[in-house]
């Protein structure tokens, strides 16, 4: 019975109808919880979380690089996922998902490295360092730019929605490369500050604004890739019977 | 605060230029990646509201034409 109402929850969860009416509550969670969480993790860390007795106060740009580098490897995550259940089920949704990942993957990934280079410029002495962990996070955003390069080139849905499945299912070979590459490599990157399984080394102080900071980013996340599947979904519905009904439903509220 | 001043948060030691490039370049990006999201869904719900009422109008004129033939 349980795999019954399962089966059926899979399948309902590939109707863009059903996706749409589910998620018109989620969007105002999670972009109240972003604004909240972003504004009060950044007040934190700014002004309040104490220096580090080593870098000082560029410390604090901390609370944007980790949320931004974790985002930009959750959001590929999640498009190789996406590209592997729409390649092996055939489901609509799934494209719908990587085409709402790939602009903010792409934005995040950039501010990732950008923030990373401003905050290794007073910590390491340089901008640019060729090193595992900047390399491998400028290649994952030459496969965003990539994918979004290659959705724009193609013009049947079809084949557009397999082929950046494919690429972005392969790239996902990437992230546990970034993952492990402070401990592959000799490298000035310093190793993880946060993990889901070890205590941080640091004092929770320091620590907390980050953990507001990394789920405001997620929040914030969630909000924009929903806003932007269900974008998505009214374009590709236009003349379902649903969609006309939202309209006027909308129209007369 | 961890600060004495404002103007000591603007400054962070030595580090100001930084952190504060930083902040502002994660803001601006936040902003944007709002601003197209919101824009594009704003203006996929008008074109839809512009069709229904075009559809409509069409219903209306073919019943009206219907009327007196």
């Amino acid at each position: 019975m349980l795999s019954a109402s399962l089966k059926r929850l899979w399948h309902k969860l590939g109707s863009p109808r059903w996706f749409f009416a589910l998620t018109e509550s989620w969007v105002k969670v999670a972009g109240w919880s972003a604004l909240v969480l972003l504004v009060w993790g950044t007040i934190w860390g700014l002004g309040f979380a104490p220096a580090d007795y080593q870098q000082g106060n560029s410390f604090r740009i901390m609370y944007v690089h980790v949320p931004a580098a974790m985002l930009a490897q959750s959001l590929y995550i999640g498009m190789g996922v996406a590209g592997f259940i729409g390649l092996v089920w055939r489901m609509k949704l799934t494209d719908v998902a990587i085409s709402a990942c790939l602009p903010l993957g792409m934005v995040i990934t950039a501010l990732a490295l950008f923030s990373g280079s401003v905050w290794g410029r007073p910590t390491w002495g340089s901008w640019w360092e060729w090193d595992g962990r900047t390399v491998s996070t400028l290649v994952l955003f030459f496969l965003y730019v990539g994918i979004y390069a290659l959705r724009e080139a193609i013009a049947d849905q079809e084949l557009r929605a397999r082929a950046s499945a494919l690429i972005a299912m392969v790239g996902t070979i990437n992230i546990p490369i970034i993952k492990y590459s402070v401990e592959w490599w000799n490298t000035l990157h310093q190793p993880a500050s946060f993990g889901l399984t070890q205590k941080p080394a640091m004092p929770s102080e320091m620590w907390l604004p980050l953990l507001v900071m990394v789920l405001g980013f997620y929040a914030f996340a969630g909000f924009i890739v929903l806003v932007r599947m269900r974008t998505e979904i009214l374009n590709r519905e236009l003349g379902a019977r649903w969609v006309r009904d939202w309209v006027q439903v909308r129209s007369e509220r | 605060m961890y600060f004495d001043s404002f103007g000591d948060l603007l400054q962070m030691g030595k580090h100001g230029f930084y952190v504060w490039t930083a902040y502002g370049a994660t803001g601006l990006v936040l902003l944007i990646s709002w601003l197209s999201a919101r824009g594009a869904f704003v203006k996929t719900a008008q074109r839809l509201q512009q069709q229904a009422e075009l559809a409509q109008r069409g219903d209306q004129s073919a019943q009206h034409r219907g009327d007196h033939t």
